[in-house]
């Protein structure tokens, strides 16, 4: 079968036929339609998650989409057919974490897929049978590539921060494949939005388009939220993580505000003043991905047109190298796609 | 009346005579039996909350009397402790039931007038009957040093039975807040260095206590680290073996601080293990009613370590600020005599 797949973490990406994989007990084979693409892929591939060196190479792509193909040992064989998405940390499905809907907390994580197995640069992949999530009919597979991470890790934000009617909500990086559906969750929960973000035609895009005001974050020290929410907001959700951003998001939280921190850096700290902690009843909440029954919040949410899936570019398996080096560029709205078959995303 | 004055930031309170208060329209006049001193009390008068436009002020937020008059369907004589916060009710963070978080708030004993004397007026709005079964210092307490931990715990962490909850710092808070877990069927385990005060809390229901550089003992004891952490300490070092001592998904909830502290957290364990930590400050109305319901309940019994009378109020004062007070001291200034108020 046709795969992109690398040898060696952050190795070359290379282009051409690998094994067709067989679902082994309680897996199902998925018919690859189409797979996210954003900078989370080019982490994978740098090796930012791998536990350990590369055996016998590895295909990326962890928000994969298509059709249930064959069932291993063990699944239920009228899955064959289905449009499922894929959860994609391996999660136990047995640990209390995961009997309790909190698979990423899950506590025999087995790693993740696209890194510690082969995901959705290929035409098939194995993957568990409880990762394959049903895709809800009328949901495109194109579409159905930002539901399973880029809109499903909004969700479980939302709901972590409780974000509600009339909260001020900033989202930093709000252009990016979880930022630009961030907004618009929140925007449904009742919120008003900002969205920060550095580049014009991003922040163009987010008015324009998405009809959420749009505030400049080139320089943290010169941000201007919307002139009716006082300097102040009741949620931040940074995206970027970095020390100025964390800085900036902390210093914008009015009293009862929420940080929500989403990005781990090696040695980067969160900081806080107690003081203004205690006396503000403020809240610094570290979201780590999303549940499986999230994954069905969001895709309901795509599914009945409340949630606009922002695809900002598609690619076919020759030219996906184009896409990641749009992605590492900063030019990228929403997220990618790589598309199969190869004609498809024509 | 005699009353104990905040005259200048940094100097012992004056215990001498000032004229009786009275009661403004919406108030009420109480008569002062039992007020907890409480480290807020040392941080105002060293000057260190940040207002210099309070003096002289009667400091004592946790007040506990009785009615002098009528009020509000309360008759004279009434036993009432007295929410701590008067707030405008206009506000977003007032209609949203966060008084606490009110710009505009007026706190008793801190921006006016409060129970370091025989006679205190408060908002009628303030006042929180109780049954005579109830003693007065362990209502007065309730205000405070059992209603921020309630709060921190019920109304921020929101506590269930089954976790497993780490208090750190068995003073007056901590030990409270031991009890208020052990109320609400979760497991308790308590870090503190001095042994003496490990040895209390141990009394007051936590299954385990260590000091904080044996916070791993904590994760072993609770199969995989606690669901909850509570800090009062007001140090770096508690913060950090709080965290230290939390499992995946787990709640710190932050009540104390020190000025010019600040804590930290790696962003990888905050954001991999889903840690969340929240700021919690005193109680609104409703859960300081919840929380004095539950000492007249007997979920909880709060420590009261010592009775002074208002002249050897400095002397608490100095004690506490010592640091070995193992509970609350609670000053009696009606102990001396009947008042003049009624």
């Amino acid at each position: 079968m046709r795969a992109r797949w690398i040898d060696e973490w952050d190795g070359e990406l290379r282009d051409g036929d690998r094994p067709r994989p067989e679902p082994g007990p309680g897996d199902v084979l998925v018919d690859v339609e189409a797979c996210g693409v954003g900078m989370t892929v080019l982490n994978c591939i740098a090796g930012d998650l791998a536990r350990g060196p590369l055996e016998e190479g590895r295909v990326p792509g962890h928000e994969l989409v298509g059709r249930i193909a064959a069932t291993g040992e063990g699944v239920d064989p009228a899955r064959v057919g289905e449009r499922v998405m894929a959860h994609f940390y391996l999660f136990c499905g047995a640990c209390p974490r995961c009997l309790g809907g909190q698979e990423p907390l899950c506590e025999d994580l087995a790693g993740y897929l696209g890194v510690d197995r082969d995901g959705g640069y290929a035409e098939l992949a194995a993957i568990p049978a409880r990762n394959a999530v049903a895709v809800p009919d009328g949901l495109g597979p194109v579409d159905a590539t930002v539901v399973p991470d880029a809109v499903s890790t909004p969700v479980h934000v939302a709901r972590r921060a409780a974000i509600a009617p009339g909260d001020r909500v900033a989202v930093v990086a709000a252009a990016g494949g979880v930022g630009i559906h961030m907004v618009q969750v929140a925007r449904l929960h009742g919120a008003e939005v900002a969205g920060l973000e550095v580049s014009e035609a991003k922040r163009r895009y987010l008015e324009e388009e998405l009809g959420v005001a749009a505030v400049d974050s080139g320089d943290f020290g010169a941000v201007r939220l919307p002139s009716a929410w006082h300097g102040r907001a009741d949620v931040v959700v940074d995206l970027l993580g970095s020390e100025a951003s964390l800085e900036w998001s902390l210093g914008a939280l009015d009293r009862g505000g929420r940080l929500v921190v989403l990005t781990t850096f090696r040695d980067v700290c969160v900081s806080v003043s107690p003081r203004e902690l205690v006396l503000g009843e403020g809240a610094v909440l570290g979201s780590r991905y999303a549940g499986r029954r999230e994954l069905h919040l969001a895709a309901a949410l795509v599914a009945s047109g409340r949630v606009r899936p922002v695809v900002g570019r598609r690619a076919t398996v020759g030219d996906v190298d184009g896409l990641h080096r749009a992605i590492r560029d900063g030019e990228l709205i929403g997220r990618g796609a790589l598309v199969w078959p190869e004609e498809a995303a024509a | 009346m005699r009353a104990a004055v905040l005259e200048s930031f940094g100097a012992p309170l004056v215990v001498r005579d000032v004229p009786e208060p009275t009661a403004a329209e919406g108030e009420a006049l109480v008569r002062v039996r039992a007020t907890g001193v409480c480290a807020t009390d040392l941080k105002l008068a060293a000057g260190a909350l940040g207002r210099d436009d309070v003096l002289p002020i009667v400091p004592g937020h946790e007040v506990a009397g009785e009615l002098v008059e009528d009020a509000d369907g309360l008759r004279s004589g009434q036993r009432v402790a007295c929410h701590i916060y008067d707030s405008c009710e206009r506000c977003a963070w007032c209609r949203a039931g966060r008084p606490t978080l009110c710009p505009d708030r007026v706190r008793i004993g801190l921006e006016r007038n409060g129970g370091l004397a025989e006679y205190v007026a408060v908002p009628v709005k303030a006042l929180l009957p109780f049954s005579s079964d109830l003693s007065f210092e362990a209502a007065a307490v309730s205000m405070d040093a059992v209603a921020s931990p309630w709060s921190a715990l019920h109304g921020h962490a929101a506590v269930r039975s089954g976790e497993t909850v780490v208090v750190v710092g068995a003073g007056g808070l901590g030990l409270n807040a031991v009890q208020i877990a052990r109320a609400a069927g979760a497991e308790v385990a308590i870090l503190d260095p001095v042994p003496e005060r490990r040895r209390v809390a141990l009394g007051a229901g936590a299954g385990l206590a260590v000091a904080p550089e044996e916070a791993g003992e904590v994760r072993s004891w609770s199969d995989g680290g606690a669901d909850v952490a509570f800090e009062a300490s007001g140090r770096r070092a508690g913060f950090d073996a709080g965290i230290a001592c939390l499992r995946r998904g787990g709640r710190m909830v932050v009540c104390g601080y020190e000025p010019g502290v600040e804590y930290g957290v790696e962003s990888s364990r905050l954001v991999l293990e889903e840690i969340a930590i929240m700021g919690s400050v005193s109680a609104s109305y409703e859960r300081a009613r919840a929380a004095l319901e539950s000492v007249e309940r007997g979920d909880l019994v709060p420590t009261i370590l010592d009775r002074l009378p208002l002249e050897e109020v400095n002397t608490a004062l100095e004690r506490l600020a010592g640091g070995d007070v193992l509970g609350r001291l609670v000053i009696e200034p009606g102990a001396a005599g009947e008042g003049g108020a009624t």
